[in-house]
């Protein structure tokens, strides 16, 4: 039992692990043409890591071993240790494909190998080459020589404990080395080091003992009362020493070695206001602020890592530029300074002068690290940490690498901001004027005024950042005003600044003149005139002297914010709609369910079939047969909704299946030098899964023909004088009822002289080499005109195989090609297989079914009016010749009727098909009505007779045939 | 009435292993598919006595998860576990801080689950 229950997740670990791995293959291919996109390596990464895990889990322990060494790769790949080269893509894509075949030897029940033949290029590429290792920045070179430092110093303490324990140092915390010096006669006596050491690492955020257990004797010799082992321990902690001593019983029993000496960085100097100038309630206010901005700006980070969100982005931006201001002002100017040029480097990022890399982020985590130490440090006196310098100048750092840092260019009146910025400015506002809206009416006591005050002085930054000067004026205006202790006039000015965020934010856009008007520039009857004249109204009013450029340049900006935030709320609503959420289910679930409905539809057939009994047999009341037949209908409609729901639960996008030709055509192109562009259109189109299986490998085929044998090699496509990249296009759309699947290349074509003469030596006789049948016979069973097999096509299926399994899913395959202009190869597949509607008929006193696909018209017409023409009969049929059979010739392959033995005057019905031959009538003895049937496969024994496509049962239970008009005529 | 646990993570497999490793020890279990996932389930089980949940994730991670968690009254006090495949000690100690009770890395042995399931929740 549990041994199954086991093998289920398992087998559902399977198919998981072949998706990741089938997405990690499409991101290598990208990654390729994108070399710096590092979300992509970072996303291959993720996913071998997952199957790593995965597979551990699940006992497969080979399977994890090697994911294991692709990992490390990988994981130099993503760190920028290496460069992804066309070589390494080649081994990765080996790797991937190593997994996918272990874990194909898995299910088939085999052990699967590790291939350490690939496991050593593994190792052999994770060494960095020497080009990279100048491409690496300066920061890690750097890094290392302050390594080389180190070490000079760092006595035996193992390299990976001093790597964590620099980490830490860099993060503010402390660092010891700690020696254990209980004895033996200590230990008998009840001092267990064992509580010194629990109570250690509790109060360590990092901790790491080593200790030599060769001491250890056998267990012969094992005395439980003796103290054998005598661990070193390295930790990372907020304690001093004085604090880890009272940790301990006596405080001689270890010796603690203080490590920090050793990672400190030279101090440099620095101005600052001595930090006892700063109100002490100030900075609780700011640190309580500042703490809570740091969470924000951290989780952003973090969310600006995983999907380089804008969002995010912007989020940390408002952040650092709010706890810039805020630290300016109180005087924390090394911490304004730090704040503004990590604002900088947030403003590059966005703007994307510099890019989202691993190291920027890292870099990003470490500065807000440094802030919070900063403010614990300056918070308990100690004054600002000494590496905020550091990690300072790595900020710097990476600004000068791009462009030599400028000082931040106030906005000229000429430019107006990007709109993310006004974004920003518009969260702002609403926050600052839901602060005025909400204290202000409270009365300002202390509390609320100091809310207020600091409001003010980041509206009065931030509005003139934007190049709103009449606000930022308004609020100064209203912080003179409190600083007079006119409080009635500030609290007048505070509404007005409330009134004008508001305007701002009410989400209409006003014209340029109503702001203007507004904002006091203009009276009304500047405005009047100004109208009277149609021109534009901000230049009439520059030119009459009215009011100044930079005025109107104000308000248009002001305009514009109100654009921005009425666009930004019509795109909040749509955003939250956009959700969707899918869920596995086992395919024979719905197979299973797909089989349901269409007995449901035999069953509903049935309630008909006995309702008309009903009715035949016996004398209803009216209005009980009236609510049995609105039963019936509200049946029938419940049953259709219901199948048409399980049919779209079975398609899937070819996207699916699209998506692993990117790999098939690098890997020829690559192979062969040939340069290919491989185009795929109409992913979305959906096709039946099961459809879509078995569509897969002969798809495939032709892709790889096309660019195998139809793609040329660069040169000679330029002595053709054709672009030296071939073109390949898979193309998939809906025609009809139809999916429509086209392989086009722009290589050489297919040579028909040469197919000719194949063709002939393989006993096909055609009149000449233009024979429209001609192409055609490559889709013959063991046809193929290229001498020798490469060993990237023929991998077993031909082109016969195409046309078998297209045909087996009721399609057609066409062909179309010119020499030295392409091939186009073309597939028809009829989207629906399992319901359709049908058309019942009667001949020779069975029942028959046509799909109404392909029904143009039923007609009924006199016989006379059947006439023979040449060899056959046929009927004038809106304005052409339509030829006529009787389905019964049909069926029974006879002779062509010549003569109708009919009465003249008889009406006879026909019914006109249209195929992929034509169109033709059908005359049949009678014709009944159309209905629904499910279609079921024709049992095996009939299904060499291609005139029939399928089986039905009906109401009454009998089964009827299903026509298939493509192969009556 | 056995203790309830709800397991997070985005790879179903994975779900079902622990699922059936912790059925087996006689505790109920929730499943969801990420940290939104959960927070539904949540919601909709109303409370659990564990949650254990993978790191990387979409829509919400595990660490998000856990400081959704505690930022809820109704949640705070649910202990969470980290099941990942992340060994990273930065990445341990970012979900220490956020309030991760323990962290086990996969491929796990079901009876150390079990023993720190145990541990945590009886």
């Amino acid at each position: 039992m549990m041994m199954d229950e086991m093998e289920y997740y398992r087998r559902q670990f399977y198919v998981e692990a072949k998706e990741i791995i089938e997405k990690a293959t499409e991101d290598v291919l990208k990654a390729e043409t994108e070399p710096d996109n590092i979300e992509l390596l970072n996303s291959i990464f993720r996913g071998v890591h997952t199957i790593k895990g995965s597979a551990g889990g699940f006992e497969l322990e080979e399977i994890s071993e090697f994911a294991h060494h692709l990992e490390t790769l990988l994981d130099k790949l993503r760190n920028r240790e290496i460069q992804l080269t066309s070589e390494i893509v080649d081994i990765i894509l080996n790797g991937l494909d190593y997994i996918a075949k272990m874990i194909e030897d898995c299910e088939k029940g085999l052990k699967p190998e590790i291939n350490y033949e690939l496991i050593e290029k593994f190792k052999s590429f994770a060494i960095p080459s020497k080009e990279s290792e100048n491409i690496r920045d300066i920061e890690t070179s750097e890094k290392i020589h302050k390594e080389e430092a180190i070490s000079i110093k760092r006595e035996e303490i193992p390299l990976d404990i001093v790597e964590n324990l620099k980490d830490y140092y860099e993060r503010g915390y402390k660092v010891y080395k700690i020696l254990v010096k209980y004895t033996t006669d200590e230990y008998i006596n009840g001092f267990d080091p064992l509580i010194f050491l629990k109570n250690l690492k509790s109060n360590t955020v990092y901790y790491q003992a080593i200790t030599d257990i060769s001491t250890v004797p056998p267990i012969k010799d094992f005395n439980p009362l003796t103290l054998y082992l005598q661990p070193v321990i390295y930790i990372a902690t907020d304690l001093n020493t004085e604090e880890i001593k009272d940790l301990v019983f006596d405080e001689t029993l270890i010796e603690i070695i203080d490590l920090s000496l050793q990672f400190k960085v030279p101090e440099e100097a620095e101005e600052f206001i001595p930090f006892e100038a700063i109100d002490k309630d100030v900075f609780n206010e700011f640190m309580i602020d500042a703490f809570e901005a740091l969470d924000t700006i951290e989780k952003n980070i973090l969310a600006y890592e995983k999907d380089n969100s804008l969002e995010a982005l912007n989020a940390i931006f408002r952040a650092v530029h709010t706890l810039k201001g805020d630290a300016d002002y109180i005087g924390l100017n090394v911490l304004a300074k730090f704040c503004h040029n990590l604002e900088t480097l947030l403003e590059r990022l966005r703007s994307g002068k510099v890019k989202r890399t691993p190291t920027i982020i890292d870099t990003l985590l470490k500065a807000i690290d440094i802030l919070r130490i900063t403010i614990v440090n300056l918070k308990t006196n100690k004054g600002y940490p000494s590496t905020i310098h550091q990690v300072e100048s790595e900020l710097k750092e990476i600004l000068s690498s791009k462009e030599p840092l400028k000082e931040e260019p106030i906005l000229s009146k000429e430019t107006l901001p990007p709109e993310d910025t006004l974004n920003i400015f518009l969260d702002q506002a609403s926050q600052f004027r839901d602060i005025i809206k909400i204290y202000l009416p409270k009365g300002l006591d202390e509390q609320n005024l100091k809310i207020i005050l600091r409001a003010l002085r980041s509206i009065k930054s931030s509005a003139s950042y934007i190049g709103l000067y009449t606000l930022s004026q308004m609020v100064e205006r209203a912080l003179s005003l409190h600083e007079e202790k006119k409080i009635e006039d500030f609290q007048k000015e505070l509404k007005s600044i409330e009134a004008f965020l508001e305007g701002l934010l009410s989400g209409g856009v006003k014209k340029l003149g109503e702001i203007l008007l507004e904002d006091r520039k203009i009276t009304e009857k500047d405005l009047k005139e100004a109208l009277s004249k149609q021109k534009k109204i901000g230049e009439i009013l520059i030119e009459e002297g009215k009011i100044k450029k930079e005025d109107v340049q104000e308000a248009l900006q002001k305009q514009k914010l109100m654009e921005t935030g009425a666009q930004l709320s019509s795109k909040v609503t749509v955003k939250a709609e956009e959700e969707i959420k899918t869920m596995r289910v086992d395919e024979r679930k719905i197979d299973n369910l797909t089989n349901l409905i269409g007995e449901l539809v035999v069953v509903r057939n049935t309630y008909e079939y006995l309702l008309n009994s009903l009715i035949n047999l016996f004398e209803l009341d009216r209005q009980f047969l009236r609510a049995f037949k609105d039963n019936l209908y509200q049946l029938t409609r419940l049953s259709y909704s219901l199948q048409e729901g399980v049919m779209s639960l079975r398609m899937i996008p070819i996207k699916n299946i699209f998506q692993r030709f990117h790999r098939a055509v690098r890997d020829i192109a690559r192979k062969q030098g040939k340069l290919i562009k491989f185009i795929t259109e109409g992913e979305e189109t959906e096709i039946d899964k099961k459809v879509a299986d078995m569509l897969s490998d002969p798809l495939i085929h032709l892709v790889r023909n096309a660019c195998d044998h139809g793609i040329e090699p660069p040169d000679e496509r330029k002595a053709k004088g054709k672009p030296e990249e071939g073109t390949v296009i898979l193309n998939a759309f809906q025609e009809g009822s139809n999916l429509i699947i086209k392989i086009i290349d722009d290589g050489k074509g297919i040579d028909r002289e040469k197919l000719f003469e194949k063709a002939k030596e393989k006993g096909f006789t055609f009149q000449s080499p233009d024979d429209p049948e001609l192409l055609n016979v490559i889709f013959m069973p063991g046809f193929s005109t290229k001498e020798e097999v490469t060993d990237i096509s023929g991998r077993g299926v031909g082109m016969d195989v195409v046309k078998t399994t297209v045909e087996s899913l009721g399609g057609k395959v066409y062909i179309s090609s010119e020499k030295d202009w392409g091939t186009e190869v073309t597939l028809v597949i009829p989207a629906s297989i399992g319901i359709t509607s049908a058309l019942l008929i009667e001949e020779n006193n069975k029942i028959f079914a046509i799909p109404i696909d392909y029904i143009l018209e039923t007609l009924k017409i006199p016989a006379s009016k059947i006439r023979r023409i040449h060899d056959r009969i046929g009927i004038y049929y809106r304005g052409s010749i339509l030829p006529c059979e009787k389905l019964t010739n049909l069926l029974y392959q006879k002779e062509r009727t010549f003569r109708l033995e009919y009465d003249k005057n008889i009406e006879l019905p026909i019914i006109v098909l249209k195929t992929r031959n034509g169109s033709f009538g059908v005359l049949i003895d009678k014709l009944y009505k159309k209905t629904e049937i499910a279609i079921k496969p024709v049992p095996e024994t009939l299904s060499n007779i291609e005139i029939i496509s399928g089986v039905s049962i009906m109401g009454d239970g009998k089964v009827v045939l299903v026509l298939n008009p493509e192969k009556l005529v | 009435m056995g203790k309830k646990i709800l397991i997070v993570d985005d790879a179903a497999s994975m779900r079902g292993l622990v699922a059936m490793t912790l059925k087996k020890s006689g505790y109920e279990v929730v499943e969801a598919s990420d940290g939104k996932d959960a927070l539904t389930k949540l919601s909709s089980v109303g409370k659990v006595d564990l949650i254990i949940t993978d790191l990387n994730m979409p829509n919400m991670d595990g660490i998000e998860l856990i400081k959704t968690l505690k930022a809820d009254m109704k949640y705070r006090f649910i202990p969470v576990i980290m099941l990942t495949t992340e060994s990273q000690e930065a990445k341990k100690e970012e979900g220490r801080k956020a309030g991760a009770k323990a962290w086990i890395v996969k491929p796990f042995k079901p009876d150390v689950l079990v023993s720190v399931v145990k541990k945590i929740i009886g």
